[in-house]
């Protein structure tokens, strides 16, 4: 449907006037007892920069929230990313939304109840569309998009004082989290969460992966101290770790292990080692050389492994291994979560490629961290598997599977 | 980067939209920079009316379930102390985006325009 306008009204901007208002209600045959007092005469806007400055953007009650908090937005991004908009602790989809119909956008319009003035003589009150749309950008709350994190800081990993120089000269980029909110397309607050979980450290200033075999070497100085002093589990000294072994470890790494691997007592004086953190590097430690690794074999060289007093369980190894129970003899095999696909339908198809069935506890840690506020894991199994009972088990496999 | 803020001074008008079924062409296609379009008018009981050339239009106010933000592009926004050659990737990576207005209500008219028809018998 097109809505022409009449030609006459167009040749040159004219300033209305009330008996022209009037003429037209005439003939169109609407009473003006029936109206309210004001008339709003609308004209489209001279040309501007607004013309292709203006975008329309949908809020949902969160965002509206937010803004009107005094917060800013941000979209993040490079031109080959598909936009994210992101607030202090979330990330959102945008997407261009294109509709049929126009929508005219009128700065300071006069709604229904802002008309009943009285008045006996028809008010004509000037407004202008600033600009007509047919389309507007639309959010979609979405995890944070961190595949990325790994790729950017894996190049200029930590392992240790002697090879900073080698760094510094290789000419690798270094990321603040400035740097890092420019890149990845994750809100700050969930940023900082993934820089946690995979363990980076903010070492003057940047934020680094400490090399793998440097932390084994460090957390090993570290059980090592507490099996010389014969310090109980629960009785490690955090000032005496720091004095013993700040000749060969920079404070800052030395602290960044010992608030993850211990928790500081009541008495504020000691702390107690984390068997889960503790067991689950030491596991890793194991399985990452090897891939596989014979079930038996490798479940009593981890027990050994650890310190005295600590025990292992397989829910410490929680997307990092898995254990294959269709061989004979069973094996476990490194599977880290953080080498799987971001996208949701590539990471199901690579978790059913390792493996036919999974139960809900085992692929659960695969797929939580694809979860979003309505999609909780079973939804997204749902979604995207086929439920099966197997023994009495439920079990999930490919949709389109055998 | 790009950011999103309130403007730091005055509070957001009572913007509005006009929702209208299909689009507003000139007769003829001229430019319709600064043309006029039509007379807006609600009768006693709330309903706005809309006139536009021969076209008599009813439509609804209704309140949008999901505002929308209006957004300005400010383009060249950029710190003064950036350096020379700085400044062209800058331009790139930091567009400033102002939020204009909050959006809340429209006016939606949906149903087919009716025709004016002149009293043609009358000047006879």
């Amino acid at each position: 449907m097109v809505i022409k306008i009449h030609a006459t009204d167009i040749l040159h901007r004219y300033c209305r006037t009330s008996d022209e208002v009037l003429n037209v209600l005439t003939n169109a045959k609407v009473s003006e007892k029936d109206l309210t007092p004001v008339t709003q005469v609308l004209s489209f806007a001279e040309q501007s920069d607004l013309d292709e400055n203006l975008l329309l953007l949908e809020l949902d009650s969160n965002l509206l929230d937010i803004l009107s908090q005094g917060e800013s937005l941000v979209l993040r991004g490079n031109k080959n990313d598909s936009a994210v908009m992101c607030t202090k602790s979330r990330t959102y989809e945008v997407k261009t939304a294109e509709i049929s119909n126009s929508l005219a956008l009128v700065p300071n319009i006069l709604w229904n109840s802002d008309t009943k003035c009285s008045s006996d003589e028809r008010v004509l009150e000037e407004k202008e569309v600033l600009k007509v749309f047919y389309e507007y950008l639309e959010v979609r709350p979405c995890g944070p998009r961190l595949q990325k994190l790994r790729s950017l800081l894996e190049k200029g990993q930590y392992s240790g004082p002697e090879y900073e120089e080698e760094v510094k000269e290789s000419g690798v980029k270094l990321y603040t989290l400035h740097d890092l909110l420019h890149e990845i397309q994750a809100s700050e607050d969930e940023l900082l969460v993934a820089l946690k979980e995979n363990f980076a450290c903010c070492i003057e200033g940047c934020w680094r992966f400490l090399e793998f075999n440097y932390h084994f070497r460090v957390l090993s100085l570290i059980l090592g101290l507490v099996d010389e002093n014969s310090w109980a589990l629960n009785g490690v000294l955090r000032c005496e770790v720091l004095d013993t072994l700040g000749d060969v470890v920079p404070s800052v790494i030395l602290n960044h292990l010992l608030d993850w691997y211990t928790d500081e007592n009541p008495d504020k004086q000691t702390s107690t080692l984390r068997e889960d953190r503790v067991c689950r590097f030491l596991g890793e430690v194991l399985l990452r050389p090897a891939g596989k690794f014979n079930l038996q074999d490798f479940l009593s060289a981890w027990q050994q492994s650890v310190p005295e007093g600590m025990v292992t369980n397989m829910k410490y190894l929680e997307g990092i291994a898995i254990k294959d129970v269709t061989c004979q003899p069973q094996i476990m095999r490194f599977f880290p979560e953080w080498d799987l696909p971001e996208d949701v339908g590539e990471r199901f198809k690579v978790l059913f490629q390792a493996r036919e069935k999974w139960t809900v506890e085992d692929i659960r840690p695969y797929v939580e961290r694809l979860t979003t506020g309505k999609m909780n894991v079973n939804a997204l199994l749902t979604k995207h598997a086929r439920a099966s009972t197997l023994n009495g088990v439920k079990c999930y496999s490919a949709r389109h599977g055998k | 980067m790009i950011f999103v803020k309130l403007p730091d001074e005055g509070k957001e008008s009572q913007w509005g939209i006009i929702e209208l079924q299909g689009d507003l062409v000139s007769q003829g296609g001229n430019d319709l920079h600064g043309q006029f379009i039509g007379d807006l008018h609600y009768t006693t009981q709330g309903i706005p009316t809309l006139i536009i050339g021969h076209h008599i239009l009813t439509g609804k106010e209704i309140p949008l379930d999901k505002p929308f933000a209006v957004l300005e592009r400010k383009r060249g926004v950029k710190p003064d102390c950036c350096k020379e050659e700085e400044s062209s990737k800058m331009l790139d990576s930091q567009t400033e985006y102002q939020i204009r207005a909050i959006v809340r209500k429209k006016l939606l008219f949906k149903v087919r325009p009716k025709p004016i028809i002149s009293n043609v018998l009358k000047s006879v």
